[in-house]
C-alpha cells in the first residue's frame, strides 16, 4: 500500500538514507526501529511530504507522491494521520478544539465535528480532559490528544513518531495497547517509528531496522530476532538483558 | 504549502565565492519572504472565518504595545518641544513650536517610532511564537492536516498589524502632540490654543496620508520578516533566539530604509 523505492536523502555530506526500499502492506503495523539519529524521523517526514528525498519514489496505492504537483499532493494528505513526537498540539486551543481543528478546517459542520471529536477523544480515553489546555495535561495525555487529532479525520494510514519516547514505562505500555486497539477497531495501516523495542515487539506485524542509511533487517518479530546481523543483535541485547519475548528466545 | 529545507553547499573556496553565497542567500530569503507576503494577503479572503483569531491578534497587539507606545510618544513630544523651543525662542518664534513638533511627529517620528516599538514587541513575539511552533513540529502538524501555516498563522497576524499599526501611529501622534503642548505651556509660555492652531494651519491632509502609508508599509515589513524568520527556524531553542533577534534587527533596518525612500519620494 505504501512503498519506499530507492529513497536517498542527504544533509550536506551526511547521507542519512541511502537507497532505502520497503513496502508496507494494507492493514499491517510496520515498525521502523534504530538508534537515535539514524534517519527514522527523516523517513517519516519523507512519507508525509514534509521533506523531499534527493531521489527515489514514495508510492501510495501505486501513485508516486513525490512526482505530484503541490495541489494533488496536498489532497493526498487526507490519507494520513500523524502523531508527532511531542504531540504538536496548538497551545492556545483546548484539547477538544485541537482535535476538532482538522475537521473544521475541512468545512465539516460544527455539530458533526463535535460528535466526531468526542468519539475520537473517547477512543483515546481523554473525554474528561477535553476542556483543558495542552500545557495543563501530562505528556502521555498530550500524545493521546495528538492521536485523537490524527484519527479524527479517519485516515487510511496512521504514522507515529516515537509514540513512547519521554513517557514512563506504564504509560508507554498503555500507548502500545492503544495503538493496537485502534489498529483493530479502525483497520488502518500503521507505521511506527521508534527506538523502543518493547513497543516494537508488542505492536509490530513487521519490524525493519535502519542503520547507517540502510535497512539491515526486516521481517516479522520472529524473523527480526533471528537476524544474524551483529548490529541487530546488539540493539536487541541492549534493551533486553535475557529471556523471552513473545515466546521467542533471544 | 512550501517546506523550507536547509540548503547545503560546499565550503566557499575564495572571497568571491563567499560574497556570491551571501548575495544568493539574501536574495533567496527576500524572495521567500515576498512570496509569504503575497500568500498572506491572498488568504485575506478567508479572514471572515478567522474573525476570532484576528480579534485575538489585534487585542494582543494593542495590549503588548499600547503602554510603551504612549510613554515613548509622550517623552518624544516633550523632548521635541523643549529642543525646538530653545532654538525658536532665540528668534522669538516660540509660537511656532507646535507646528514643528506636530509636523515632525505626523510626517516622520510617529510612524517610525510606532513601527520600531511594534517590531520590538510584536515582531519579536511573532518570530518566537512561530519559531517555537516550527521546531516543536506544530507547523508540520498543520501542513499534514492540509492547513497552510501562512493562512492559519501569518494571515491573521498580518491583517491585525495592518489595522493596529496605523491606529497606534495616530494614537502616538496625539499623545506626542499632547506632551509637546505640556512643555510648550509650562516652559515656553505658549498657550495650548496657539500651539495647536499654528500646527493645524500648517499641517496638510497629505502629511497624514503619507504618514499612514508609511505605517502600512512598516506593518507589512514587521509581520513578513517575523513570519519568515519563524517559519525557517531550525536548531531548537538556540534557533528560536536567533530568529527572534534577526526579526528585530532586520525589521529595524527595513523600517529606516523604507522610511527614507518614502520621504524622498513625496517631499
Ligand atoms: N533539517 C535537517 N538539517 C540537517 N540535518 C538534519 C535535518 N534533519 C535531520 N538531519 C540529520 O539527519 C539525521 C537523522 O535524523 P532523524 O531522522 O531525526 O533521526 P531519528 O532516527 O532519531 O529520528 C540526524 O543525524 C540529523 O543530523
Ligand atoms: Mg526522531
Amino acid at each position: 500500500m505504501l512503498e519506499f523505492r530507492n529513497i536517498t536523502r542527504s544533509f550536506g555530506d551526511r547521507v542519512v538514507l541511502d537507497k532505502v526500499s520497503f513496502n508496507i502492506n494494507k492493514g499491517e503495523t510496520f515498525v521502523i526501529v534504530g538508534p537515535s539519529g539514524t534517519g527514522k524521523s527523516v523517513s517519516l517526514r519523507i512519507m508525509i511530504g514534509l521533506l523531499t528525498p534527493d531521489s527515489g519514489e514514495v508510492l501510495l496505492n501505486g501513485q508516486d507522491l513525490i512526482a505530484m504537483d503541490p495541489e494533488q499532493r496536498s489532497a493526498m494528505n487526507s490519507h494520513f494521520g500523524v502523531l508527532f513526537q511531542s504531540g504538536a498540539l496548538l497551545a492556545w486551543l483546548t484539547v477538544a478544539q485541537n482535535v476538532a481543528l482538522p475537521l473544521l478546517e475541512r468545512g465539516v459542520d460544527e455539530d458533526e465535528a463535535e460528535a466526531r471529536t468526542m468519539e475520537a477523544l473517547r477512543m483515546v480515553k481523554l473525554e474528561h480532559a477535553c476542556d483543558r489546555k495542552p500545557s495543563e495535561i501530562s505528556g502521555g495525555m498530550q500524545k493521546r490528544a495528538g492521536l485523537a487529532r490524527a484519527i479524527v479525520t479517519r485516515p487510511d494510514v496512521i504514522l507515529y513518531d516515537e509514540p513512547t519516547s519521554g513517557l514512563d514505562p506504564v504509560m508507554s505500555r498503555h500507548i502500545d495497547a492503544l495503538i493496537k486497539e485502534l489498529q483493530q477497531r479502525l483497520g488502518v495501516t500503521s507505521v511506527v517509528v521508534t527506538h523502543d523495542l518493547h513497543s516494537a515487539f508488542s505492536i509490530g506485524d513487521r519490524i525493519a531496522m535502519l542503520s547507517d542509511g540502510h535497512i539491515i533487517a526486516m521481517g516479522t518479530p520472529e524473523e527480526f530476532c533471528a537476524s544474524d546481523s551483529d548490529i541487530v543483535q546488539g540493539f536487541i541485547k541492549a534493551q533486553f538483558s535475557a529471556g523471552y519475548i513473545r515466546g521467542i528466545k533471544i | 504549502m512550501r517546506n523550507f529545507e536547509p540548503v547545503f553547499l560546499p565550503e566557499p573556496r575564495n572571497l568571491f565565492e563567499k560574497a556570491g553565497r551571501m548575495v544568493r542567500g539574501y536574495t533567496m530569503a527576500a524572495g521567500d519572504a515576498i512570496l509569504i507576503t503575497i500568500e498572506a494577503f491572498s488568504f485575506g479572503r478567508r479572514l471572515p472565518r478567522r474573525r476570532a483569531e484576528l480579534m485575538r491578534q489585534m487585542y494582543a497587539c494593542s495590549i503588548k504595545s499600547f503602554f510603551i507606545a504612549a510613554v515613548v510618544a509622550l517623552c518624544m513630544g516633550m523632548i521635541l518641544s523643549r529642543q525646538a523651543g530653545v532654538t525658536l525662542s532665540r528668534f522669538n518664534q516660540q509660537e511656532q513650536v507646535g507646528t514643528l513638533v506636530i509636523i515632525s511627529l505626523v510626517r516622520e517620528l510617529g510612524p517610525v517610532m510606532t513601527a520600531l516599538i511594534l517590531a520590538a514587541s510584536i515582531g519579536s513575539a511573532y518570530a518566537a511564537e512561530i519559531g517555537t511552533m516550527t521546531i516543536s513540529e506544530e507547523v508540520s502538524a498543520l501542513k499534514v492536516m492540509s492547513i497552510n501555516p501562512v493562512d492559519y498563522l501569518v494571515s491573521p497576524r498580518l491583517y491585525a498589524v495592518l489595522i493596529m499599526c496605523p491606529a497606534l501611529t495616530m494614537f502616538s501622534e496625539l499623545i506626542g502632540a499632547f506632551g509637546g503642548m505640556l512643555v510648550a505651556k509650562t516652559q515656553l509660555g505658549v498657550s495650548p490654543q496657539s500651539f495647536y492652531k499654528n500646527a493645524i494651519l500648517e499641517l496638510e491632509l497629505r502629511d497624514v496620508y503619507i504618514g499612514l502609508l508609511k505605517s502600512i508599509l512598516f506593518a507589512i515589513v514587521i509581520v513578513t520578516v517575523a513570519a519568515y524568520q519563524g517559519l525557517t527556524t531550525t536548531d531548537g531553542a538556540v534557533g528560536v533566539g536567533r530568529s527572534t533577534r534577526r526579526a528585530v534587527v532586520i525589521s529595524f533596518l527595513y523600517i529606516m530604509v523604507i522610511g527614507f525612500f518614502v520621504t524622498s519620494l513625496f517631499y
